[in-house]
């Protein structure tokens, strides 16, 4: 080679080495760029804004539907109840000798905005007490009278006569399971409804407590429960809950403003006051105005503030209208409606679902592999592995589809039948192994061994025709005449047709290419030589690859489970299309489940941009990309190092 | 001639002929986007392709997401009509205020009937409000004791001990919103209630799941495949399916609406105007039929007498 063609050899080595370096950082780059993005859209979330002082808005910003009253309706009477179209609404109020009245009003013609009423058939009892307050209950049925004392009837509104159900808020003292109201509230105290209806405010001089309505059972009158207080350690003077519900703005004498989120239960920011303050009001979901002696100050508020944290997404949360703290994923789109931001169901859907493919992916996978690469004959694996990659090839979006149209209607009648399939045909295999060694002389065997697959497809039809059978005779010999109503009476475990397993059972067929390929790799890449050695030195085949081959491609084959798992959990459309996409927290594997990719692909199209619903989708976008990553970041590490740890041994 | 003449000439009758167009009425140019309801998706398709067909200088573009998407995309400037299955909350009329100004201009459809479905082999003799509460919420409505099972809801027969599935549309969607409504009283479903992606999905699957039970738009209903069992309202009458439509006192009938992003005392700008003029002429009428929904007319719904050119 002449000095000039091996000067430029190198130089072209060194370019190209360059060029390979430079563009595997530029993935790096972009893989680091895309959850840098991610990120940013999820930031505001855990990083409020907080209060910022604002100008006052050049025009007079419309005050959000506070609910205004046709002329017609008498002054005595106040909005107690409304709809979030705010053209449905109940009037409730005391008149001069003190009695009960009320009307209910609809605008129900879409054509016009004429107002349709009746007045509201209400006992003709009289109210003497100096500051009730008159609450309608969320369904439009039970009016509840609260004195200042702390006891309260509930009436319904629509009876005749007047059966009333006293009841008082727990009382100080006693081992009631609710912290209690006082008996006498201090001079400062108030009542306030949050919009929807559904929970209320009271509070005193220290504290301000949330309550809300629980449904009983029918016929029956609803509960007012306790749902959570605060405690502040300055007096209270006005509290003001924003339209669309959930945060609350609060005046206190320090001078002080606050702002404390309810679902939540954070305060979000506060801020001293200058001068004394009036009169707090929200001009828009995200816009405080307080008004002082001669002139006012407007505040802003970031539009995620406080509205989620890691609590909120992480734990179960006590949402109104709930009897008990729980995990719910429900971010509804009217006004009004609390939402439920609860990542929880979706990342244990995730899991269950990755978990059941990986429980069908790994031992055909990993089984596969392990065959292909000892036993079977070259002229059959130069057919058979590219026809096992190729499955790879094979969109999952068909693959659901067929699952969904095909499968899913039948599943539950198939079930039986399908297990027993499941038992028979491993179970057969195993038994005329055994049968099969005893009885076939060896060479036989080695001559039959590489071509297995073939000359077994008929016996695994037979087999999984037998299990079927067997599986469905024995479902009818159980009690309730089929194994699911059997499970459904004798052991109260719920059985839907779209479920769990066969959302795994469609994941597991989509996986078990990608598990194959890259166990069949490490096998592969075991060196002949260790092989060969064992060989020489006396070991029969199977001992050899038991002993010496798979331990050296273990690494690899778990890198290939984990690699496995990292497709199962980002795996959307199989799941999109089979699962009824019910945000479910059980072990139950016949119920149904909700993942984070099939959330994602179904809501981020209609999340309002950079709202709280947009960007907690792109947090928890972010936690699986994040958990792909690791998962396979970890998965090449182990694969590398093995790789360095054989090539030492050489 | 030269070859540059030649140039000028061209460009110089292309100019005529671009100037003669502006000033010609007939050719409206533009496009139009359209984003809002599924329920409405069909027929804001029909409509589509009859307006452009009529005015072949316009190009519509459709998003059918749900009804939910329409008022960001309206306030946001991305779409110049949003199709709606509920009517915009007053939240969201407030919310476009704050940007624009001035309230979204409103235009009342047509009238569409939601209809409780039922797998097609299921002998249930009828359905009452509550039991939609029951079967679909816990403890929506005031009352509690869910309906687990298709014997307790009356379904005697084959299917008495098998599980009642329920399934509905996803949170986006204005029929789900309805639903959650009047159905639910305001109350949040189960969290085993299906949500799937359009009124045809939920059809799709009440027929293939023995046990299902959902919700969709008489339009989209097929008796060949889903059963309606009659409703029965508290004061003892039953509905039956065909005449839903026309009852007032069915529970579940709505109104579906059209918003444009135009204050309503303004004049029109030439595009919409044309489009309002379009879905009120005798052909849009027809099409709307089609689709299934039932026209109504009043002092709110404007028909443009002339548009400007």
């Amino acid at each position: 080679m002449s000095p000039v063609s091996a000067r430029r050899r190198r130089r072209l080595d060194r370019g190209f080495g360059l060029l390979i370096r430079i563009a595997s950082l530029l993935v790096l780059l972009s893989v680091l760029g895309v959850f840098a993005q991610m990120a940013m859209v999820a930031r505001p979330l855990f990083v409020d804004r907080g209060l910022e002082a604002a100008a006052a808005p050049s025009s007079p910003v419309p005050r959000s539907y506070v609910t205004d009253q046709p002329e017609w309706v008498p002054k005595h009477l106040k909005t107690a109840a409304f709809d979030t179209t705010a053209r449905h609404r109940i009037w409730i109020g005391l008149n001069r000798r003190g009695e009960l009245e009320g009307a209910r009003g609809e605008i129900s013609n879409p054509s016009n905005d004429l107002w349709q009423y009746q007045p509201l058939v209400l006992p003709k009892i009289s109210f003497t007490e100096p500051g009730l307050h008159l609450l309608i209950d969320p369904s439009w049925r039970w009016l509840a009278i609260i004195t200042q004392a702390g006891s309260y009837q509930l009436l319904p509104l629509e009876a005749q006569q007047a059966p009333s159900v006293a009841r008082s808020l727990p009382v100080a003292g006693g081992d009631t399971q609710y912290p209690v109201l006082q008996r006498g509230l201090a001079e400062h105290s108030g009542l306030t409804v949050m919009p929807g209806g559904r929970s209320f405010l009271t509070w005193d001089t220290f504290h301000i407590r949330q309550w809300h309505w629980l449904p009983a059972a029918r016929g029956e009158a609803p509960d007012i429960v306790l749902l959570r207080q605060l405690m502040i350690d300055s007096a209270i003077q006005q509290v003001a809950p924003a339209p669309a519900g959930q945060r609350v703005a609060i005046i206190t004498e320090a001078p002080m403003l606050m702002v404390w989120h309810t679902t939540t239960h954070r305060l979000i920011d506060a801020r001293r006051l200058e001068g004394i303050p009036r009169d707090v009001d929200w001009r828009s979901e995200n816009r405080l105005s307080v008004e002082f002696a001669g002139r006012r100050s407007d505040w802003q508020l970031g539009e995620s503030d406080g509205a989620v944290s890691l609590a909120s997404l992480l734990a179960p949360i006590h949402y109104e209208g709930y009897s008990a703290p729980s995990y719910r994923w429900l971010p509804v789109a009217a006004a009004d409606a609390e939402p439920k931001f609860g990542l929880v169901p979706l990342l244990w859907g995730t899991v269950k679902a990755a978990l059941v493919a990986l429980l069908f992916a790994i031992p055909v996978g990993v089984g596969a592999a392990i065959f292909v690469g000892f036993f079977m004959s070259p002229r059959l694996r130069d057919t058979a592995k590219p026809a096992l990659e190729l499955l790879a090839a094979f969109p999952s979006v068909v693959l659901g589809a067929l699952t969904a149209l095909l499968v899913a209607p039948h599943f539950i009648a198939w079930l039986p039948g399908i297990l027993g399939a499941a038992i028979a045909i491993p179970m057969g295999v195993l038994i005329l192994a055994v049968s099969w060694r005893s009885t076939v002389a060896t060479t036989a065997r080695r001559q039959v061994v590489g071509w297995l697959p073939i000359l077994l497809m008929p016996v695994v039809v037979l087999l999984a025709w037998i299990g079927f059978m067997l599986g469905e005779s024995l479902s009818a010999g159980l009690p309730g005449g089929s194994l699911v109503s059997w499970l459904e009476a004798q052991h109260g475990v719920s059985v839907v047709h779209r479920n769990a397993l066969l959302i795994g059972l469609a994941m597991g067929v989509a996986t078990v290419p990608l598990v194959f390929s890259i166990a069949e790799d490490a096998i592969h890449s075991v060196p002949a030589v260790l092989a060969a050695g064992s060989l020489a030195l006396g070991a029969t085949h199977w001992q050899s690859y038991r002993d010496v081959v798979l331990p050296v491609a273990a690494p690899g084959i778990i890198a290939a489970c984990m690699i496995g798992f990292g497709r199962a959990v980002g795996e959307t459309m199989i799941v999109l299309l089979v699962a009824s996409n019910t945000p479910l927290m059980d072990v139950n594997l016949l119920e149904g489940l909700r993942s984070v990719s099939a959330t994602l692909a179904l809501e981020l199209s209609e999340a309002p941009f950079e709202s709280v619903h947009y960007r907690v989708l792109f947090a928890a976008g972010l936690a699986l990309f994040l958990l792909t990553f690791i998962l396979n970041s970890l998965a090449e590490i182990v694969r590398l190092k093995s790789r360095r740890h054989q090539e030492e041994r050489r | 001639m030269t070859e540059r003449a030649l140039l000028c000439l061209r460009c110089g009758v292309m100019l005529l002929l671009l100037a003669g167009s502006s000033s010609n009425g007939a050719t409206l140019q533009g496009k139009l986007v359209i984003v809002g309801s599924d329920t409405l998706a069909e027929l804001m398709t029909l409509w589509a392709a009859g307006f452009s067909a009529q005015q072949p200088g316009v190009s519509v573009e459709l998003q059918a997401g749900g009804s939910a998407a329409a008022p960001p995309a309206l306030i946001r400037g991305t779409a110049n009509v949003g199709s709606m299955s509920r009517r915009m909350t007053a939240a969201e009329k407030a919310r476009f205020s704050a940007e624009r100004g001035f309230p979204p201009l409103e235009i009342p459809l047509a009238l569409d009937t939601i209809a409780i479905i039922v797998n097609r082999d299921n002998p249930l003799p009828f359905i009452t409000m509550p039991m939609v509460a029951r079967m679909f919420g816990d403890g929506a409505c005031g009352v509690r004791d869910p309906i687990r099972f298709w014997g307790d809801a009356g379904a005697k027969g084959a299917l008495s001990n098998t599980r009642i599935e329920a399934f509905g549309r996803t949170a986006a969607s204005g029929t789900y919103e309805f639903f959650r409504s009047r159905a639910l009283c305001g109350g949040d479903p189960l969290p085993s209630v299906g949500e799937l992606p359009g009124s045809a999905a939920v059809i799709d699957t009440v027929a293939a799941i023995p046990g299902a039970i959902g919700y969709a738009g008489i339009g989209f209903v097929d008796q060949a495949r889903v059963r309606v069992p009659p409703l029965r309202l508290a004061s003892g009458r039953s509905i039956a399916f065909d005449a839903m439509p026309d009852e007032e006192s069915y529970p579940l009938q709505r109104t579906l609406y059209l918003y444009l992003p135009l204050a309503a005392d303004r004049e029109l700008p030439a595009l919409e105007c044309q489009f309002l003029r379009y879905i009120r002429s005798s052909e849009g009428t027809r099409l709307l039929e089609r689709a299934g929904f039932l026209p109504i007319n009043g002092a709110n719904n404007r028909t443009p007498p002339a548009c400007r050119p």
